[in-house]
C-alpha cells in the first residue's frame, strides 16, 4: 500500500514537473534581446503569416517576392494563410481562453476595430516595434494610432492609404467634387449610386466622410452628440440611390460587382490605387478616374503585428522587419503586385531610393499626390464607428 | 419505415445542442435578454425571418407531397434529385444568375420572394424523398375499404392516407423550419439591408465591432432554441399517440 502511494505521488510530481516548462512559451524577453541575435535565431525556421486572402494582387506579392526573399536572406520559410481578421481574433480569444499558450500564428496583418479589441483583451505579444531596426523609416504619424486607438507599440505600420472614389467617366461627364455636388448628381441620376451598408468596413467610413462634410468640428469631436445632419444627408440621397435605398450591397466587394457590371457608376474604398489592377485585368470599366473630395479623405494604416502565443516570435519580427524594408515596401507600392500606399516617411530614405518611389508610375485612375494637399483627415474616434454601426439600420435603412 | 437503434446519434446531437445552449446561457444575463426582446431591428428580423421560413416551409411540403403522390412510381423522380448535390451556396449564386433581373422577385427585395423561391428549389426535393418511402407503401386497399364503408371523402382521405403521411410531414417541417430560421447563406447573398433575417443579423452581433454586442447574439440563440424546442415538444406530444395507434395497428 505504502509503495503504491509513493509511486503514484512520485509519478504525479514528475508529471506536474515536466508538464510546465514543455508548455511555456518563449519567455517575452526575446523583445529585450538585440535584433543581431533575434536574426540569428530565426534562421531555418518557419513563420506562418495569417492574412485576408481576398486579393489576387496582395497574395502574389507575398508568394512570388516576400517568401523567396526571406528564404533567400534567412533561410526563413513563410506560410501564407488565408482567413478573415475577425475570425483570427475569434480564435486567439478561444485560445486565451483555453490558456493555450503556444498557439498557431506568428504575425497577423490587422487594423482598425480588429486591433482594439486585440488590445483590449491583451492577445499581442508585446512591444514588438522597439526591437525593429526599419522602424526608423516609418512615419511617426501613421505608427502612433490605429483608427484612432493609441498602437503603443505593440503593432507596426505596414500599408497607408488614403479614401478615393472611382467612378466611370464614360458616364459620368462633369463629376461632383464636393458632397453637395455628389447629392444633386445622385438625384439627378437615380439608381447610379450607393455605398455599402455601415457593417462593412468601407461603407461606414463613408458615412464618417458624410460626418466630415456636414458636421461642425465641435460635433465631430463628440461620440455622443446627435449626428442629425448625417443622417439627413443620408436620408435625402436614399430614394434616388441603387434600388432605391431599399437595399445596399453587403459588402465592397458587391459594390465593386455592381460597378463592375456597370449597375452603377461609382465605387470607393481606401487605397488610391486600388482601381489600378482591376483597370488593367478588365474588371473595372477602362475610364475608371478618381475622385478626391473637397470635403476631405480620411487615411487609414493597417498594420502587422504578433499573437500573444506565436509559436516563432523571432522568426516573425524578421519577417516584420523585412517587410518595412524601403525595398520591400516600394515592391509593394508598384502596382504590378499590389499598389499600396507606403508606411514609410520617405524623407527618411537616401535620395535614390526616394527617386524610385517618385519613378512609379501611376495609371489615370489614380490620383496624383497633390490632390490631397490639405484634404487629408485623420479617423475619427473609434466609438463613432460602432455608433454609426447601431444608429443606421433604424435611422437611414429602415 | 427504418427504425434503427437511434440512441448513439440522438445522445450525440443532443449533447452538442445542449452544450452549445449552456455556453449561450453562461456568456448571457437577465438585461441580454430584456435588450433583446425590446429591440425593435430584432423584432423585425424575426418576424420577416417567421414569414419567409413558414412560407417556404409550407409550400416546399405541399408541392413535395404533391410530387410524391404524382411521379412516386416514374423515373422522373430522378431529375428531382439534381438540386441535391447543389449547396445552398450554389443554389443562392443560381438565383443571382436567373433572377436578377427579373422585376419584383429578383434577389435584394424586402418581399423575399426570391429567398423563398430557392428555398423551395432546395427544400421541394427533400420533402419529395423524405415522404417517398411512406407514400410509395400506402394500401391502395385502404381506400377501398373506406368505400365500403361508406365513409366521406375528407374521412377516406384521412384514414387512408393522412394519418400515415402526418408524422413524416410533421418531421419534415419542423426540419424545414428550424433550418430555415437560422440559416445564413442564402439570405446573405440574396436578402436586403433591412430587415434582415435572423441568421444574418446574429452573425454580423456576433462579430461586429468591439464586440460588446456579442452577448446579444448568443441571447438569440438561447431563445431561439428554447422556442424550437417547445415547438418539438408540442409536435411529439401530439403525434406520440397516433404514431403509437398507427404502428400497434399494424402489427396486430
Amino acid at each position: 500500500m505504502k509503495t503504491k502511494v509513493i509511486s503514484f505521488l512520485a509519478l504525479s510530481t514528475l508529471l506536474a514537473g515536466c508538464g510546465t516548462p514543455a508548455t511555456t512559451p518563449q519567455p517575452k524577453s526575446v523583445l529585450g534581446t538585440s535584433y543581431q541575435s533575434i536574426e540569428k535565431e530565426a534562421e531555418k525556421s518557419t513563420v506562418r503569416m495569417y492574412m485576408w486572402g481576398g486579393d489576387d494582387g496582395i497574395n502574389a506579392y507575398i508568394d512570388e517576392y516576400v517568401a523567396p526573399r526571406l528564404k533567400k536572406e534567412h533561410n526563413i520559410t513563410l506560410e501564407r494563410v488565408p482567413i478573415e481578421t475577425a475570425d483570427i481574433i475569434q480564435k486567439l480569444r478561444a485560445e486565451k481562453q483555453a490558456n493555450k499558450e503556444k498557439g498557431v500564428i506568428d504575425v497577423v496583418w490587422i487594423n482598425g476595430d480588429n486591433f482594439l479589441n486585440a488590445k483590449k483583451d491583451d492577445l499581442l505579444y508585446g512591444e514588438i516595434t522597439k526591437v525593429l531596426p526599419n522602424m526608423k523609416y516609418v512615419d511617426a504619424a501613421a505608427q502612433s494610432s490605429d483608427s484612432g486607438t493609441k498602437t503603443e507599440d505593440l503593432e507596426a505600420a505596414w500599408g497607408k492609404v488614403q479614401y478615393t472614389l472611382h467612378y466611370d467617366a464614360a458616364d459620368v461627364k462633369s463629376p461632383p467634387t464636393d458632397l453637395k455636388a455628389l447629392k444633386s448628381w445622385v438625384k439627378e441620376n437615380p439608381g447610379r449610386f450607393t455605398y455599402p451598408e455601415v457593417t462593412d468596413f468601407t461603407g461606414n467610413a463613408f458615412v464618417r466622410h458624410v460626418m466630415y462634410g456636414v458636421e461642425s468640428n465641435e460635433t465631430l469631436k463628440d461620440p455622443k452628440a446627435d449626428f442629425k445632419k448625417t443622417w439627413a444627408y443620408l436620408n435625402e440621397i436614399k430614394p434616388y440611390l441603387w434600388k432605391q435605398g431599399k437595399t445596399y450591397p453587403k459588402t465592397l466587394a458587391q459594390l465593386d460587382q455592381l460597378y463592375a457590371k456597370g449597375d452603377v457608376d461609382f465605387t470607393m474604398g481606401f487605397n488610391e490605387r486600388r482601381a489600378e489592377q482591376e483597370v488593367t485585368s478588365g474588371t473595372f470599366p477602362k475610364q475608371t478616374r478618381p475622385i478626391v473630395l473637397k470635403d476631405g479623405s480620411i487615411a487609414s494604416t493597417h498594420f502587422l503585428s504578433v499573437p500573444f502565443n506565436a509559436p516563432n516570435p523571432k522568426g516573425a519580427l524578421v519577417t516584420i522587419n523585412t517587410l518595412l524594408s524601403p525595398e520591400a515596401q516600394l515592391k509593394k507600392y508598384d502596382a504590378t503586385y499590389w499598389g499600396d500606399g507606403t508606411s514609410l516617411d520617405l524623407s527618411t530614405l537616401n535620395t535614390s531610393e526616394q527617386k524610385q518611389f517618385a519613378d512609379v508610375p501611376a495609371a489615370p485612375s489614380t490620383p496624383k499626390p497633390s490632390v490631397f494637399e490639405g484634404k487629408v483627415r485623420t479617423e475619427l474616434d473609434p466609438s463613432i464607428f460602432e455608433m454609426i454601426r447601431k444608429e443606421w439600420p433604424s435611422r437611414v435603412a429602415r | 419505415m427504418w427504425r434503427g437503434n437511434a440512441y448513439p446519434a440522438a445522445i450525440l446531437m443532443a449533447g452538442m445542442v445542449l452544450y452549445g445552449v449552456w455556453v449561450s446561457i453562461s456568456m448571457t444575463s437577465l438585461a441580454d435578454y430584456h435588450e433583446l426582446l425590446t429591440d425593435d431591428v430584432f423584432l423585425e428580423s424575426l418576424a420577416v425571418s417567421s414569414y419567409v421560413a413558414i412560407v417556404s416551409t409550407v409550400l416546399a411540403l405541399i408541392i413535395g407531397v404533391v410530387l410524391a403522390r404524382l411521379l412516386s412510381r416514374t423515373r422522373l423522380a430522378a431529375l428531382l434529385a439534381i438540386p441535391l448535390f447543389i449547396p445552398h451556396l450554389g443554389a443562392a449564386y443560381l438565383a443571382i444568375l436567373y433572377l436578377s433581373d427579373v422585376p419584383v422577385i429578383g434577389p435584394h427585395e424586402g418581399n423575399y420572394f426570391s429567398v423563398i423561391l430557392t428555398y423551395l428549389y432546395k427544400e421541394i426535393p427533400f420533402v419529395f424523398f423524405y415522404l417517398l418511402p411512406v407514400v410509395r407503401r400506402l394500401d391502395p386497399r385502404y381506400q377501398e375499404l373506406g368505400m365500403m364503408l361508406g365513409l366521406s371523402p375528407v374521412r377516406r382521405f384521412w384514414h387512408a392516407r393522412g394519418v400515415f403521411l402526418l408524422v413524416p410531414i410533421l418531421e419534415a417541417a419542423f426540419i424545414l423550419l428550424a433550418f430555415i430560421l437560422f440559416a445564413y447563406e442564402i439570405p446573405a447573398l440574396l436578402g436586403v439591408t433591412y430587415p434582415k433575417l435572423l441568421g444574418v443579423y446574429a452573425f454580423d452581433l456576433y462579430t461586429q465591432g468591439d464586440l460588446s454586442e456579442q452577448p446579444l447574439a448568443f441571447a438569440m440563440s438561447v431563445v431561439l432554441t428554447g422556442g424550437l424546442f417547445v415547438l418539438l415538444l408540442l409536435m411529439t406530444g401530439l403525434t406520440r399517440p397516433l404514431a403509437a395507434k398507427i404502428s400497434r395497428g399494424r402489427s396486430e
